[in-house]
């Protein structure tokens, strides 16, 4: 009674009532957007609503449809008149193969009020400008003020992506997917001598390209798929360098120069399977093995001529070899009763080379050769677990898993760590549901080792938090009423949290709490309405040694972050009009307690909060013509004491770039037409 | 009424010989027409209405090639209730095992392999509780409208994506999908590649490496300082600067100093507090590939 079966067995009944579709269709669209307020910059992030005025608002879509035939194209362009533009165009003979192109750009837009004394000769090589008295402080250098410029942060990420798949029989296809990403932009960063410090733009000009090519089989009772994945990072810049705003520290002292992300490459082969050998037993097999290679040409050890070293080698010639394995057993020997088990492999073997560096510390000080330290990890994990249900009136299900890591040069080789899961799903007869879950794991390892060799020296009683003893429990219950077809809601709670009992410095605790309530309403079909609300608390704990000894401070962040959102959509008002309200709010507050001095006030909070409501309106004209009317409104306030407030030379010791936090007000109205064809 | 729950009995087409109609679609589009409960006319708009498509259930059964056999259920049209045919969604008469075979017979290949044992399968999910299958635009095969779907499940991620730091998912330029395989998969969490890094990868490779000097935690795995959906903090960062850092570093001749809020703005101005407090100076915090990189400064 498989569907396969039916769908290819020559039985399809002649159908006289059915309209299978044929020809052309589509829509075009075009208008006009008002966008009016402050802060549009900040608005356009992601969306490329960042000028305000009018901006051109245009859209398409196109069908085709072969008739008695498998022929097909889909194109679908949108935001054309925006920087978030995208075009998707694919087509073929369906069931025997497809091809696709699409064409996408994510706008960045960072920071808008920010400003910087250095100016590019070229992108990466940033200069002062002439004539420039360097201090041995920020506030000691008098050309400061008056070199300012502003400074735009944004990036532009265009993705051009094609994809070509076959499938010649109901057992087997290929594919072939390549996409190529080109970012180009900037970005802060920053860099010092020693501890005088400045912030810079650093370009991000880079493309990305990538190709996935997979085959898959198909049998009665197994699959198989087989796929190699490449990946090629090319970066336009290899290094940055800056002219030092401050008093050189040493002779030659004048440049800094900072490496950029290094070209890269990444291979892996995969291969995957499913087998049924049995009704109510299946297995899943995935192995797949991938090698990382980056090989670009070191940088000199220091920019400075008077500090030259030589180094061991010209590049790294580096090499990482992974290996992941999955196994996976699902069997169901009664009905109702279900088991579970899987065994999980990740390994990252680090094959790139060991030589002695001689690193000229912040192009100021050359220290004592230092090894590097290429990293590795083997990650094993087991799981087995257990369902059973009753009818569709509950559902047990619990777990136990297992978790072993071992590390290369970690302050602790292995740690290892166990879980026992539950759940419980109750639906009985009547309106209400629950579900239920809890967790509880344990984490413990092998003994704390002093540093490898050309480490920094780490105070012995730091437990960082990935390595250290852990126990952690998670819980969450759901409450779910559906008194009607058309209406259904539910509240929810969930609890997680981390101790670190035996850890004396660094993180102790991390608790996570959250709540949140929904509503779907459906009563008719022209009619739908959703809200939801949700909180979430997050409180970290953790100590510090200032005297590189014993604990001497704590200090705690606590999170909270709020959101909540309504949508109401109403088709054919008055029998034609199709209109729709959607408001959305979240807001979060971050508070930051030190104890170590109880003289100093707290820290203000951090905070967001943003608030949008949306209204739109498709108002028919004539058939298949209609005017188009949205209305937004976006409010975002931001406050964060790390860059508000903080000038070019506000501290002492670093050039800042004197940004402000991300706030937006602003007001968009869209008219546009939509003419429908076919 | 109460809303439909699954019965414990399953429907008739399981315990007697089916009958397929005589006339098949004509048949069902004599009664499901645009006005009537469940309307199915969209269906032609879609993939599965192709009859030139060997592989479509309209160059078979039609209809009945995913509902089942229709014959009792059309010839008692006018009983009250009409006799059942396999239904899909959840809380409808058909065990969802029995709803997702029918779907899988087909496409049970490619990237759906993993399906049987994964996640979404085990939580007992019907493949219709995230597609629509009569719909001539599916809203989860589109980047745009994929979010809401899961958002109907996954609430959490949902509050997360409206938080200050979060990837444009909200403004509909990264679908779920772009970082899950939602039909199963190799690794954890459903991601599209075996391990999360390789996922993240996919979009910061200028992150990958390998590198000279490397960050052990950012070489092993992204979610010990970055949380994936939202954050409240800047670069979707689990915790605050300088306190992030400070979690696993003690340094002898670079002491882990509790900066309190003297050194704010106004006050001393702190340069190890603001800006961007440790990565002021240490900004290769993924690694670097300077010779002189070894305390990621360079």
């Amino acid at each position: 009674s498989s569907a396969e079966a039916a769908a290819t067995e020559s039985i399809a009944p002649k159908c006289r009532f059915c309209v299978f579709e044929s020809g052309y269709s589509g829509h075009f669209e075009t208008g006009f957007g008002l966008l009016s307020g402050d802060g549009a910059f900040n608005f356009g992030d992601y969306t490329g609503l960042d000028d305000t005025g009018l901006t051109l608002i245009a859209g398409a879509s196109a069908r085709w449809r072969e008739e008695d035939g498998a022929g097909y194209w889909d194109a679908q362009l949108s935001d054309l008149g925006l920087d978030s533009r995208r075009i998707e165009i694919d087509g073929g003979a369906q069931g025997l193969w497809a091809a696709s192109l699409s064409f996408d750009e994510l706008p960045r837009r960072l920071y808008d009020r920010a400003e910087t004394p250095f100016y590019g000769v070229s992108r990466t090589d940033l200069q002062l400008p002439a004539g420039w008295t360097s201090g041995a402080s920020t506030m000691a250098m008098p050309d400061l003020a008056s070199s300012l410029n502003p400074l735009d942060l944004r990036q532009e990420r265009k993705r051009l992506a094609a994809a070509l798949s076959f499938k010649p029989a109901a057992s087997w296809g290929s594919s072939l997917q390549v996409r190529r990403d080109v970012r180009r932009g900037n970005r802060l960063a920053g860099a010092s001598f020693i501890t005088m410090g400045s912030q810079f733009p650093l370009p991000v000009d880079s493309s990305t390209d990538q190709l996935e090519l997979s085959t898959h089989l198909n049998g009665r009772k197994w699959q198989a798929v087989a796929g190699y994945y490449g990946s090629f990072f090319h970066n336009d810049h290899e290094a940055l360098s800056w002219q030092n705003p401050y008093t050189p520290l040493v002779d030659g002292g004048d440049f800094g120069r900072l490496a950029l992300a290094p070209d890269n490459q990444f291979h892996q082969l995969s291969f995957g399977g499913g087998y049924q050998p049995l009704r109510r037993l299946r297995l899943n097999a995935h192995l797949a093995g991938g090698l990382m290679r980056q090989d670009e040409t070191y940088l000199p050890a220091t920019i400075n001529p008077n500090l030259m070293v030589a180094l061991p080698a010209t590049s790294l010639e580096g090499k990482v070899n992974t290996l992941n394995a999955r196994l996976r057993a699902s069997m169901g020997p009664w009905s109702g009763l279900r088991f579970n088990a899987a065994y999980a492999y990740n390994d990252r073997n680090n094959r790139t080379q060991q030589h002695f560096y001689t690193p000229v510390l912040t192009d100021v000080l050359a220290t004592d050769p230092r090894r590097n330290l290429p990293y590795s990890f083997t990650h094993n994990s087991a799981k087995l677990g257990a369902t059973y249900r009753y009818r569709s009136l509950a559902q047990l299900s619990g777990g136990w898993e297992q978790d072993w890591r071992s590390r290369s040069y970690a302050a602790r080789a292995r740690v290892e760590e166990s879980k026992l899961w539950m759940r419980l799903r109750l639906d009985p007869p009547g309106p209400v549901s629950v579900s239920g879950e809890y967790a509880l794991s344990s984490r413990r390892g092998s003994s704390f080792r002093a540093p490898e060799e050309g480490r920094p020296l780490e105070n012995p009683l730091l437990r960082q938090y990935h390595l250290a003893n852990r126990e952690r429990d998670t819980a969450a219950l759901t409450i779910s009423v559906n008194p009607v077809v058309w209406l259904s809601a539910d509240v929810s709670t969930s609890y997680g949290h981390d101790r670190y009992k035996d850890t004396e410095l660094g993180l102790k605790s991390r608790r996570r709490t959250g709540y949140g309530a929904n509503l779907s309403l459906r009563p008719e079909k022209r009619l739908s309405l959703t809200a939801f609300w949700s909180q979430d608390n997050l409180h970290s704990e953790q100590a510090g040694s200032q005297s590189f000894a014993q604990p001497d401070w704590q200090a705690e962040n606590r999170d909270l972050a709020d959101s909540a959102g309504l949508r109401l959509d109403r088709k054919s008002v008055f029998g034609k009009y199709d209109v729709g309200i959607a408001y959305e709010f979240s807001r979060s507050r971050g508070e930051t307690e030190v104890s170590a001095n109880a003289a100093s006030p707290a820290f203000p909070d951090l905070s967001s909060r943003r608030q949008e409501l949306q209204l739109y309106s498709l108002i028919p004209l004539r058939p298949k013509l209609n005017l188009r009317i949205d209305y937004r409104y976006a409010h975002y306030r931001s406050r964060d004491w790390a860059i508000d407030g903080v000038m070019a030379d506000s501290i002492s010791n670093i050039l800042w770039t004197g940004q402000t936090s991300p706030s937006y007000d602003v007001q968009l109205i869209i008219m546009s037409l939509r003419y429908e064809f076919k | 009424t109460w809303a439909q729950k699954p019965a414990a009995v399953e429907p008739s087409e399981q315990t007697a010989t089916p009958a397929f109609s005589a006339k098949g679609a004509d048949t069902c589009l004599k009664c499901h027409d645009e006005e009537s409960k469940f309307p199915v006319i969209s269906i032609f708009r879609t993939r599965h209405a192709r009859p030139a498509d060997a592989h479509s259930p309209f160059a078979g059964r039609q209809c009945e090639a995913c509902h089942g056999p229709g014959d009792v259920h059309a010839r008692g049209a006018d009983d009250d209730p009409v006799p059942p045919m396999r239904s899909f969604g959840i809380g409808k008469a058909t065990p969802i095992s029995k709803q997702n075979n029918t779907c899988l017979s087909c496409h049970a290949g490619g990237h759906r392999v993993s399906w049987p044992g994964s996640e979404h399968e085990r939580a007992d999910q019907p493949c219709v509780a995230c597609h629509q299958i009569h719909a001539p635009s599916d809203p989860v095969l589109s980047a745009t409208s994929q979010a809401e779907v899961c958002f109907g499940c996954h609430r959490s991620q949902r509050a997360d994506s409206l938080k200050p730091s979060s990837h444009p998912v909200r403004q509909g330029k990264l679908a779920c999908s772009d970082c899950h395989s939602v039909h199963g998969a190799m690794g954890e969490k459903l991601l599209t590649s075996p391990t999360l890094n390789e996922t993240c990868y996919r979009c910061h490779a200028e992150k990958r490496g390998p590198f000279l000097w490397e960050h052990e935690p950012a070489a092993e795995d992204c979610a010990l300082c970055h949380t994936a959906h939202g954050s409240h903090n800047p670069a979707l960062l689990v915790q605050r600067v300088p306190l992030l850092c400070q979690s696993c570093h003690e340094p002898a001749g670079h002491p882990s100093v509790a900066y309190s809020s003297g050194g704010l703005a106004g006050g001393t101005a702190n340069g190890f507090l603001l800006g961007s407090s440790c990565m002021n100076c240490h900004s290769q915090v993924h690694g670097s590939n300077h010779p002189s990189g070894a305390t990621l400064t360079r």
